[in-house]
């Protein structure tokens, strides 16, 4: 802490210790006056006057004083030396220590050096006294800014680390990055390269052997991947078990994956954790700068694609990324950028795919479908953009939007199309819609404003809203369902399909997944789950829809086995709402 | 609404054995008898069958000039014939349009391959100097389609495909797409087939596909009759014009039905044999009836892929019962092949013109030659002669070598 008190000391300016020796040198008639400074037990000299008021030649003190003031800054106290008549010659001396104010450390002391004949008076002492004091306040000054100057510094490094690799952090590698960028720009021969890591089955590690160790084997890949590299070069984690690498300055590319080279060996020795000798590899993803530039960002993610297509080429191997992926990269920009402008200027429309009770064969309601208008490409396939929507938070107006307008739709058609059970809609609810804080509230003021009937309104959900908190995720089901909807689980079969979901869980209806329904006429097996799990669902209260029927035997077996409804091709695709109205007004039975 | 686009047809072009053009077409069906008779075109003999259903009475001079008949083989003016007949019927105005709005999709299953092997035997008896300098220009299949562009300046989608006797009704099934999906305003779909050259005629009766009821040409096509034996042979094309609904209302043009779905499926079996249990090609059918939107039993009628082979008749006969169920029963199904044979590439697109036409005049037509009910063939057929009905929604059916399925559900325009 001492140490650490006296740091400061090297900030303070030169100017502030002389204008007080200068001062105690004139107002004293001494014929030296100096400040001297102790750091680790060394003093050091500060400034150095004569009585004139003029800078000492050196800034050196006889052997003698040094050891006077030396003995006195140790005591703490003022140390009065008064001329020693007819003794060694050496001259009476004052040495006042100092310290910061609200700190008893010791940091140095004002030393006036009088002439041989010479004695202190108490007015000598008091002036001197003075003069300290006024030392002291200024490198409380000095002190207090060194401080906060230092929690600045000790701030900016942990929002530009990693706290647990202590590696730069996304942001400081973004930074990094534009300065690569920026000098790639100024000189054409500089190359640099990025490469983006993501280590190859993480989450086994994590999720058998626990976070301690996952933690554990995330510091140790960090210390490896510095080893492996330049100390010119960034390595930062950008979160998870990413890294990102800063290869600045190589002279081809080739240097960008001999590197890569190098930290797939290093990875591939066995790590030692908590006594778990753990084997980790890792996926890299390779771009530079002559293939891909621009903004960080953009840079990040070609190398994450690469990183991809490695993982998907078999893991353990780094890719580059190509012209091919570059432009891919391009379009997918381009796509992002169409999507943000496609909410803001509601490009999408909604496609209806009609729900048929197997019971009376007639359309009980339909699924709510979004699709995308795109002003020049036409209709975009939901692939293309849902999960990109997902990724990037469109989701959110995107899925309010949707359930507004079906909603809206719907509740035109119970009015126009009255049926003994009103037409009931599906809306689908992703994970980032479900984590809402307001979600009931939205919901609730969608169901008020259009008018439709709150009972007729199904949100289809899946496994993936309850894994992981499904304590919360009950009573978010149980306040939506509070005010009069229903809950589908959508896909069932697929995920984890735990049959507690069927008891714990407040939800109304079951839709089994279309992978088991397409093929349960060809398949036995398929034929005996669906099967069962009708049986479950009945057993249990639910309702259940079948996904998928793409065949009229199909259709026959469903309904002898007493699925409530039917869902799919052999019915109708997705179609526009003009469509379904003639559909509704043609009313066909299956 | 803007983002539905419904698609109607406006045209029908056909060169048919019991008739060229629609007109033609259906005075030979109202006829109610076979056009099958004993080839004339070249001699059958090395051959177990005798017999095919040619074209008459059309010579393609009618339809484009002198020069450029020159340049095309039959199967070439088929195509082009058959669509500038389709094109008139419907008054396009080709020279008012934006032809970049219109495409051509065509199906055939041999394409050239007939007059290839004519020019074989130049090769063969007289040297490369006898062989048509047009040869390369004239055989592949893509010839069809490319010529219709060429021929009315037609810069929209195009193709055409080869899937052997399914290809008419694939051709018209992807050209609907292309409209309802928005790629093009109108579509120049169809089928043309030329097979009538020994080898090509005779491969067939190597694999012993087609009918030996050589003395009796006008009942060899028979289709679900208990003694039917083997397809005969047909050529011809027939070429529909699809066009978008709201501008065919728009400019006034006769529009005869609707087109609604479309489906298609394979096999994955047999080259020659359909799967026995007919679930490819109920799935092929039910694929076009969720396309629709139409429930099966919302159908009227099927005109069947019917092509008098023993499997083929059977095996479509169990596979509308999957498709049909109860309904099945009170279905009524006609296949059109005895009058006509079977013109392969083509038929597919002569029983979608068949359908519109018996949309638009109220008569079903019957299955000329079903003499004798056969044990696995018994749904309502329309026995030899026709009836008047007015039915809603139409199922027609192509099943072809290869496994291939299709089917298309039309509609009465309303």
């Amino acid at each position: 802490m001492l140490s650490d008190r006296q740091t400061f000391l090297d900030n303070v300016p030169r100017e502030s210790f002389e204008r007080v020796a200068r001062l105690a040198a004139s107002s004293l008639q001494a014929s030296l006056a100096f400040v001297c400074t102790v750091r680790d037990g060394r003093v050091a000299v500060r400034g150095k006057f004569d009585t004139t008021g003029t800078p000492a030649a050196d800034d050196e003190i006889a052997e003698l004083d040094r050891v006077r003031v030396a003995d006195a800054i140790a005591s703490g106290r003022v140390a009065l030396i008064h001329s020693e008549r007819g003794g060694s010659g050496a001259s009476p001396l004052i040495v006042v220590p100092f310290s910061a104010e609200q700190d008893s450390a010791v940091l140095g002391a004002l030393c006036v050096v009088g002439a041989t004949e010479r004695d202190w008076s108490d007015r000598d002492v008091a002036a001197i006294a003075g003069l300290v004091e006024t030392l002291s306040s200024e490198l409380t000054l000095h002190s207090t800014i060194y401080d906060r100057k230092e929690e600045e510094v000790k701030l900016r490094h942990t929002t530009l680390h990693d706290p647990l690799t202590e590696l730069p952090n996304r942001t400081l590698f973004m930074q990094r990055t534009d300065q690569a960028i920026a000098r790639a720009k100024r000189y054409p021969d500089h190359l640099f390269a990025i490469l983006f890591l993501d280590l190859d089955r993480f989450k086994v590690v994590n999720d058998s052997l626990g976070h301690q160790v996952g933690d554990e084997l995330l510091v140790a890949v960090a210390r490896r991947l510095e080893k492996c590299l330049r100390t010119e070069d960034t390595v930062a984690r950008l979160g998870g078990d990413e890294f990102g690498i800063l290869l600045d300055r190589i002279r081809v590319v080739a240097d960008a994956a001999r590197v890569a080279q190098r930290i797939l060996m290093s990875l591939a020795e066995p790590v030692n954790l908590s006594g778990y000798e753990v084997y980790t590899s890792a996926s890299i993803g390779i771009v530079d700068s002559a293939t891909a530039h621009g903004i960080p960002e953009y840079m990040i993610r070609s190398a994450d694609m690469a990183m991809y297509r490695a993982k998907g080429a078999g893991k353990a191997r780094y890719e580059m990324f190509d012209r091919a992926m570059h432009a891919d990269a391009l379009a997918r920009l381009q796509l992002e950028t169409d999507l943000r402008h496609a909410v803001q200027r509601e490009e999408f429309i909604a496609h209806y795919q009609p729900v048929v009770s197997l019971e009376t064969g007639q359309i009980a309601g339909f699924e709510a479908l979004i699709r995308w208008k795109h002003p020049e490409r036409g209709l975009v396939p939901p692939n293309d953009f849902i999960p990109m929507a997902e990724e990037t938070g469109m989701i959110l107006p995107m899925g309010q939007w949707i359930m507004r307008e079906a909603c809206r739709q719907v509740s035109a058609w119970q009015q126009t199309f009255r049926r003994a059970e009103p037409l009931a809609i599906g809306v689908n609810l992703s994970v980032k819609q479900f984590a809402q804080p307001d979600l009931k509230q939205l919901i609730a003021d969608i169901v008020e404003t259009t008018g439709v009937h709150p009972n007729s309104l199904k949100l289809e959900i899946t496994e993936s809203v309850i894994v992981g908190n499904t304590d919360h995720a009950i009573t978010v089901l149980e306040g939506l369902k509070s005010i009069g909807l229903e809950i589908y689980m959508d896909d069932f079969g697929t995920g984890y399909s735990s049959l507690s979901y069927l008891t714990h869980l407040p939800i109304d209806c079951i839709k089994i997944d279309r992978s088991f329904v397409s093929q349960m006429e060809t398949k036995d097996r398929h034929f005996q789950l669906v099967r069962t799990i009708l049986t479950l669902a009945r057993s249990v209260n639910l309702r259940s829809v079948a996904e998928g029927v793409e065949s009229t035997p199909q259709l026959l077996a469903l309904r002898k086995l007493g699925c409530e409804f039917g869902q799919g091709y052999l019915f109708s695709r997705p179609l526009p709402p003009a469509e379904i109205e003639e559909l509704l007004a043609r009313n066909p039975s299956w | 609404m803007q983002d539905r686009r419904r698609v109607v047809i406006t045209g029908i072009g056909a060169i048919t054995a019991i008739g060229v053009e629609r007109q033609g077409l259906w005075e030979g069906l109202l006829a109610q008898r076979s056009a099958v008779r004993g080839i004339t075109r070249f001699d059958p003999t090395p051959f177990r069958s005798h017999s095919a259903a040619e074209v008459a009475n059309f010579d393609a001079g009618d339809f484009m000039e002198r020069k450029r008949t020159r340049r095309l083989d039959r199967f070439g003016h088929f195509s082009v014939a058959a669509a500038k007949m389709a094109i008139g019927d419907s008054s396009l105005n080709l020279a008012e349009e934006n032809r970049e709005r219109i495409g051509a999709m065509m199906g055939t299953a041999l394409g050239g391959v007939g007059y290839a092997e004519e020019q074989c035997g130049h090769y063969y008896t007289k040297g490369v100097k006898d062989v048509d300098p047009a040869l390369a220009l004239m055989v592949f299949g893509g010839a069809s389609s490319c010529n219709i562009a060429i021929e009315f300046g037609v810069q929209g989608p195009n193709s055409t495909n080869a899937m052997s006797c399914a290809s008419g009704t694939i051709a018209i099934g992807d050209g609907f797409r292309q409209i309802r999906d928005g790629y093009a305003d109108v579509m120049i779909c169809g089928g043309a087939e030329a097979p009538l050259w020994p080898l090509t005629f005779g491969a067939f009766a190597i694999i012993r596909a087609m009918s030996t009821r050589n003395d009796d040409p006008g009942t060899a096509s028979r289709p679900f009759d208990r003694d039917r034996d083997g397809f005969v042979m047909g050529e011809g094309a027939a070429v529909l014009i699809l066009e978008e609904r709201a501008r065919a209302i728009a400019r006034g043009a006769p529009i005869y039905a609707e087109v609604v779905g479309y489906g298609m499926s394979n096999d994955a079996y047999h080259m020659t044999a359909p799967l026995p249990d007919g679930t490819q090609a109920a799935r092929a059918v039910e694929r076009a009836l969720g396309d629709a939107a139409v429930g099966a039993g919302e159908i009227d009628y099927v005109n069947a892929h019917g092509s008098s082979t023993p499997l083929n008749d059977s095996t479509e006969t169990l596979a509308i019962k999957r498709v049909f169920g109860e309904s099945a029963q009170r279905l009524q199904v006609s296949g059109t092949k005895g009058y006509y044979g079977h013109a392969l590439g083509a038929s597919g697109a002569i029983e979608a013109a068949i359908c519109a036409l018996a949309l638009q005049q109220d008569w079903l037509p019957p299955t000329v030659n079903l003499q004798t009910a056969d044990d696995a063939c018994d749904l309502d057929y329309i026995p030899r002669t026709g009836r008047k009905a007015r039915v809603e929604h139409i199922v027609t059916n192509s099943f072809g070598f290869g496994g291939i399925n299709a089917a298309l559900v039309i509609r009465r325009h309303s």
